[in-house]
């Protein structure tokens, strides 16, 4: 029987530029924990290797602390071997990359460099697929076809990029679905797509350990696939390995409605909020005082969250008599009033310079009131 | 309400007095007067009775008091349409106030009460309408005044206004409310842009905006680097395959085994070039000994062959010896004749020649001597010529005068003469005329004196008269008559030196020397030419040609004959002479062939003579000669066979020789094919440690993280930078349209005092326009020709002339309105020059048709073109009027 962790796309040294500093600290380190939990995953498991297959560095030249303290964390099992991957983002064009990894690597740490079987023991082969640069263009994968290993051996492929029709980056044409057949894998290990996926029975996607984006929704995972021997169908269990949360949250609205109760029913509870990111798509319609209220609302909840993208481009503002007899029931305030809801209605745009100009003229005139 | 009359008794300067002003009408009246006449006492006892209660006595009030003080009594007939009533206050002691109906007498109201019934009418006091209204001497400003008065005044312009458009300036502009959300507004712009729009430095806005750009910049700097190390990456992983490609050890392995197989073929290559070129060399020794005993043989042969032809040569070579040797002789016998016939022929010639020429000298001798007469006697009289010539000019030189010396001397006699006669002319005269009967004569110092003739007396002489006696004459002292004989005393010494240096006696002689000198010299010419004549050339040719002739002259016997007939015979025998000359040459010449031929046999045969016994004494003898002959020829065929055997060595070695060059060639290439290799190693060897170490550095600066990291941070700025931009647009937007809103407002709040004071502007201004400030209600601004002027800016005249238009259109409001309060002016205009004064009577006209406007001014001359009804202030008693 062999039982293995699999993951991908740890993107070590991924610098999330577009966020806080501290934030953005927060996050390098969960992705260097993620390394750790892999680790703790393996031995609650008692996998004996962790196959993480591609992209475990974020670029072709990482700091060398990122390329040391990985190495140094592998290493700190030596009982469990880690069978490392170049993907599309560290390639093998990355020459001095997986130089200065073979020369500081510990000896349970195995690169996948070449198209060449790696014995893991007489018994089970990995058949890797190493990126050779960042677009190949062509099916890696095609030569575990041919390649003849041991009767009754277990063969594993692992590979990285997209699949016929399936991409992370939009790609298509790549790994041949049909090649867990063709080369009679007993499981094809991928990377490249973020999210967890199944293929096929003996096909999947681990997804990353720690999300860095909000395209899957999902908090970060990884797969604990036990095969207990040649042709036997894998058992694949997914386990959660992330730290951070991010979270796509569509809520729509609509007048009258509680804003409170709403926001409190759509995000994490308090004590999960700190390591959440959310992405709040707001869509539908309010009312001036309503949108005022909820931006107030969503100011308030703001520094509860590690980082709140607002988005408002769905939502439109409703506009009703009595709103506007807020800013004034008549006079030069009301004709400005009335002339940007005009304006609004005219530009058809609820984050339009109209529109977000009514909203200010509410607020300020609200001020006083 | 409008005024009717005034009345005052003792107030300010009618101490116990009283004056009134009355008959007040509807429209424009004026009261003209002169200064301290009192019209400003009358306008302030108007203003206190209308607005000054009775019971007070505030400064307004102490200023109306006389100096003599007593109590000020004022007094004022209205019309309302209530009908006509009279408003009579006074302060101070006896203080009161009353309202009467003037058509029925009865009191309508007093004291308190009067003053509410004034109050009423005026609507709210000193700050109604009438404060508007009033203007006072020197108050031309609209809108002056303590806070207090400015605020009340607001308040009736607010009221007025508010009254006329049916709604407060507050909510029509919006008021405070407005003022706050603009400031808002503004302040939220301020704090991202400047006023022109631009980004705000510092600010929130400009930060973002720096920080986008220095993230661009940054992002840019990065993304060169990462492609260069990419590019350093792909040209390491290049060069790294193309070391080790060439550095495969079997590949050096076989290029090293093709380099010693290339050696080997070389060597031998070499060695066999090196045989061949011994064999060549052999080849050419073989030959060389073959030509030479080619060259020995055949010389022998050629030796033996010419000795053969020089035996035959020198027999030919005797015949034609003989035969040269016979022409020889033959020749000479000819050439023998020839001259000697030459020779005869000269003498005749000779013997001819010597006949002509006695005959011409025969000839010449008698010619030369015809000749030599005729050249004597040129000669003779050339001679002849010569010393007659030489004895004139001996007597020309002894008679030789100069030209210079006769003029002086002439000269010199001439002033004499004149001299002596004005000697004479000055000097005394003595005639003596006396015939002695014995003719004896007078003595004058001895000397008889001639003649009766006049003689002049210079100095004291004496006569000897015969018979008579003595007579002494002295002349005495005639002064002019001396200096004349000092004179004639100085040209006689004079004439007297030059004749002597001259060597004359005399003018005369001097003269006569010089007349005969020139005669002598004119014959002297005579003979020159004479002698010219006879012997142009001069004697001496002359004398030559008669010694040439001499000499031409024979003695010797010439016998007669004729010169052209041996002249004749001359030439006959130089022409046979020519031809024998030329049968000579001809046979001259053979003859000198003929030796030639004879020398050139006689070299020829003994040259071949001489090569003969030479080349007789080289070969020996015959038996000899033929056995080296046979000897010779051996040895040229052994040498023959032996360059043959060389050559065919030479020609089969040639034919196996590989070609050297080629095979050296080929084993330079692959030397430097592998020399090449290392240096090519060696190359690649350093630019991959150079590339290693740029790509150490990029990766230890982990250059790939950084640009992720800065793209995401510029995203992230871009993001930033375009809220702010929706901000900023947002706002400013709403700024213009609550701006819009409040101008559109303030214009509608306004409108109706525009419009009343729009014609009244166009009076004094063409296209002028005003716009109030809506919190001061107040005109702000003046715009003519397209610009705006505050009205701060403005001269005193335009303020003034503007404050009392505005005042007039206030006014038109209020009649409108239906409450209609009279305008009073006191000594406005002051500021304004003649056409604007004049504008400015027009405009009050034009208003006074639903207005009553009173005018106090000092300045009649000006305030006579205004019109209207003149006031006249007349004396009055309190309660004399009814």
């Amino acid at each position: 029987m062999f039982r293995f962790i699999h993951t991908s796309d740890l993107h070590l040294g991924k610098p999330f530029g577009q966020f806080p500093d501290d934030l953005r600290g927060r996050l390098i380190e969960a992705r260097h924990q993620s390394i750790e939990s892999l680790a703790r995953l393996a031995q609650s498991e008692s996998a004996t290797a962790v196959l993480v297959a591609g992209d475990l560095f974020d670029t072709g030249t990482p700091s060398p602390a990122i390329i040391r303290q990985a190495l140094r964390v592998m290493g700190n099992d030596a009982s469990v071997k880690w069978v490392l991957l170049p993907g599309n983002h560290d390639s093998l064009a990355s020459d001095e990359l997986w130089r200065q990894v073979a020369k500081d690597k510990p000896d349970n740490v195995l690169l996948a460099l070449e198209n060449t079987p790696i014995e893991m023991s007489p018994a089970i082969f990995i058949l890797p697929a190493p990126c050779i640069n960042r677009r190949p263009g062509r099916d890696l994968t095609d030569w575990m076809d041919g390649y003849e290993t041991p009767e009754n051996a277990i063969r594993i492929g692992l590979a990285h990029g997209p699949i016929q029709n399936f991409g992370e980056e939009g790609l298509t044409d790549i790994i041949d679905p049909n090649r867990a057949k063709n080369a009679d894998l007993d499981y094809l290990a991928l990377g490249d797509w973020h999210g967890q996926i199944k293929i096929t029975d003996h096909i999947w996607y681990s997804g990353a350990p720690e999300p860095d984006r909000f395209k899957h929704n999902a908090p970060g995972k990884a797969l604990v696939v036990s095969i207990d021997g040649k042709a036997v169908q894998p058992i694949v269990t997914p386990a959660e390995t992330g730290v951070f949360d991010w979270q796509i949250s569509d809520i729509d609205l609509l007048p009258g409605e509680d804003l409170d109760l709403k926001l409190a029913s759509r995000f994490p509870e308090i004590s999960k909020r700190r390591n959440a990111l959310q992405q709040v798509n707001l869509q539908g319609r309010l009312r001036l005082p309503e949108r005022l209220q909820l931006e107030q609302l969503l100011a308030q909840l703001h520094p509860d969250f590690a980082w709140m993208d607002i988005r408002t481009a769905g939502l439109a503002n409703e506009y009703q008599v009595d709103d506007l007899d807020t800013i004034d029931q008549a006079g030069a305030l009301r004709q400005a009033a009335d002339a940007l809801f005009d304006k609004a209605q005219l530009d058809n745009d609820p984050n339009g310079p109209a529109a977000t100009a009514l909203s200010l003229l509410y607020s300020f005139a609200a001020e006083e009131v | 309400m409008k005024l009717r009359a005034l009345r005052l008794w003792n107030v300010r300067k009618f101490a116990d007095r009283g004056v009134a002003l009355e008959g007040i009408g509807d429209g424009v009246n004026v009261l003209s007067a002169e200064n301290e006449f009192g019209k400003s006492t009358s306008f302030d006892a108007l203003h206190a009775i209308f607005f000054q209660p009775y019971s007070g006595t505030p400064k307004a009030v102490q200023m109306l008091r006389p100096y003599s003080g007593g109590s000020p009594q004022i007094e004022v007939d209205i019309e309302t349409d209530a009908g006509h009533f009279r408003i009579n206050k006074q302060y101070y002691g006896g203080r009161q106030a009353k309202v009467t109906e003037i058509d029925t007498g009865r009191i309508i109201a007093q004291a308190d009460e009067a003053e509410t019934w004034v109050s009423r009418l005026l609507r709210g006091g000193s700050s109604g309408p009438a404060g508007l209204l009033w203007v006072q001497q020197g108050a031309t400003e609209i809108g002056g005044g303590s806070k207090t008065e400015k605020d009340d005044e607001r308040k009736v312009r607010e009221d007025l206004l508010a009254s006329v458009t049916g709604d407060e300036v507050e909510l029509l502009t919006g008021g405070r409310r407005m003022v706050r959300v603009l400031d808002r507004t503004q302040s939220a712009l301020d704090r991202l842009v400047t006023s022109t729009g631009k980004p705000k430095t510092p600010g929130p806005y400009s930060d973002a905006l720096k920080q986008l750009n220095e993230l661009r910049e940054e992002e840019d700097r990065l993304a060169k680097q990462i492609e260069a190390l990419r590019a350093d990456l792909d040209n390491r992983r290049a060069k790294s395959a193309r070391l080790a490609e060439i550095s495969d050890p079997s590949a050096i392995e076989q290029q090293q085994s093709e380099i010693n197989q290339a050696k080997q073929h070389l060597q031998s290559a070499e060695d066999h070039a090196e045989r061949l070129k011994t064999a060549e060399k052999q080849q050419n020794f073989a030959l060389e000994k073959q030509t030479l005993a080619k060259q020995r043989h055949e010389a022998l042969l050629t030796q033996m062959a010419n000795l053969s032809r020089l035996t035959e040569q020198s027999i030919t070579d005797n015949q034609q010896l003989a035969q040269a040797k016979e022409k020889l002789a033959q020749a000479q016998t000819a050439d023998n004749g020839a001259r000697e016939a030459l020779e005869r022929d000269h003498k005749t010639i000779d013997e001819i020649s010597r006949k002509l020429e006695r005959a011409n000298l025969a000839r010449a001798s008698r010619e030369a001597k015809a000749k030599l007469e005729e050249v004597m006697a040129r000669l003779a009289r050339a001679e002849n010529a010569r010393q007659e010539m030489e004895t004139l000019q001996a007597e020309c030189d002894a008679l030789s005068v100069d030209e210079a010396d006769i003029e002086h001397l002439d000269q010199l006699a001439k002033r004499i003469a004149v001299l002596e006669s004005s000697v004479q002319v000055e000097s005394g005269t003595l005639t003596i005329d006396y015939m002695h009967a014995d003719g004896a004569i007078i003595l004058n110092d001895g000397k008889p004196v001639e003649g009766s003739r006049p003689r002049n007396i210079f100095t004291t002489e004496v006569f000897e008269i015969p018979d008579i006696g003595r007579l002494t004459v002295t002349p005495g002292s005639i002064e002019g008559a001396d200096k004349m004989q000092d004179k004639l005393r100085v040209a006689r010494e004079s004439l007297s030196e030059s004749l002597s240096r001259l060597g004359f006696t005399s003018v005369s002689e001097a003269k006569e020397q010089q007349k005969i000198f020139k005669n002598k010299l004119s014959a002297l010419m005579i003979k020159k030419a004479e002698l010219e004549a006879h012997a142009p050339e001069g004697l001496a040719p002359l004398r030559t040609e008669v010694a040439q002739l001499e000499g031409k002259i024979s003695s010797d016997p010439v016998e007669a004959c004729n010169i052209e007939e041996l002249e004749g015979q001359l030439q006959s025998a130089r022409l046979e002479v020519r031809q024998t000359d030329s049968k000579r040459e001809v046979s001259h010449a053979a003859l000198q062939a003929a030796k030639e031929v004879y020398l050139r046999a006689e070299i020829i045969h003994n040259h071949t003579t001489d090569s003969l016994v030479q080349l007789q004494q080289q070969l020996g003898s015959e038996a000899e000669t033929q056995a080296e002959a046979q000897s010779l020829r051996a040895v040229y065929e052994r040498e023959t066979a032996e360059a043959r055997a060389a050559s065919d060595l030479v020609d089969k070695l040639r034919a196996e020789a590989p070609d050297l060059e080629s095979v050296r060639a080929n084993f330079s290439r692959l030397n430097s094919i592998l020399e090449r290799s290392e240096i090519e190693r060696e190359a690649l060897g350093k630019e991959i440690a150079g590339l290693d170490g740029r790509i150490a550095i990029s990766a230890d600066h982990a250059i790939e993280e950084i640009f992720e990291q800065t793209k995401g941070q510029r995203q992230a700025a871009e993001a930033s930078v375009s809220v702010f931009e929706r901000e900023i647009s947002a706002l400013q937007m709403l700024k213009q349209v609550l701006e819009e809103a409040r101008v559109a407002a303030k214009e509608q709040f306004f409108q109706p005092v525009m419009a009343e004071l729009k014609p009244l502007l166009s009076l004094l201004l063409n296209e002028a326009s005003i716009t109030f400030d809506d919190t001061t209600l107040l005109p702000q601004t003046l715009a003519r020709k397209g610009q705006d002027e505050d009205i701060s800016v403005l001269s005193g005249g335009m303020r003034e002339q503007l404050a009392i238009l505005t005042r007039l259109a206030f006014a038109r409001l209020l009649a409108r309105e239906g409450h209609p309060v009279p305008v009073i002016l006191d000594d406005a205009l002051v500021y304004s020059d003649d056409s604007r004064i004049e504008r400015m009577f027009d405009a009050l006209h034009r208003q006074a048709k639903d207005l009553q406007i009173v005018v106090f001014t000092c300045r009649q001359r000006a305030f006579e073109k205004l019109g209207g009804n003149g006031l006249r202030m007349i004396d009055w008693v309190p309660g004399s009027q009814t």
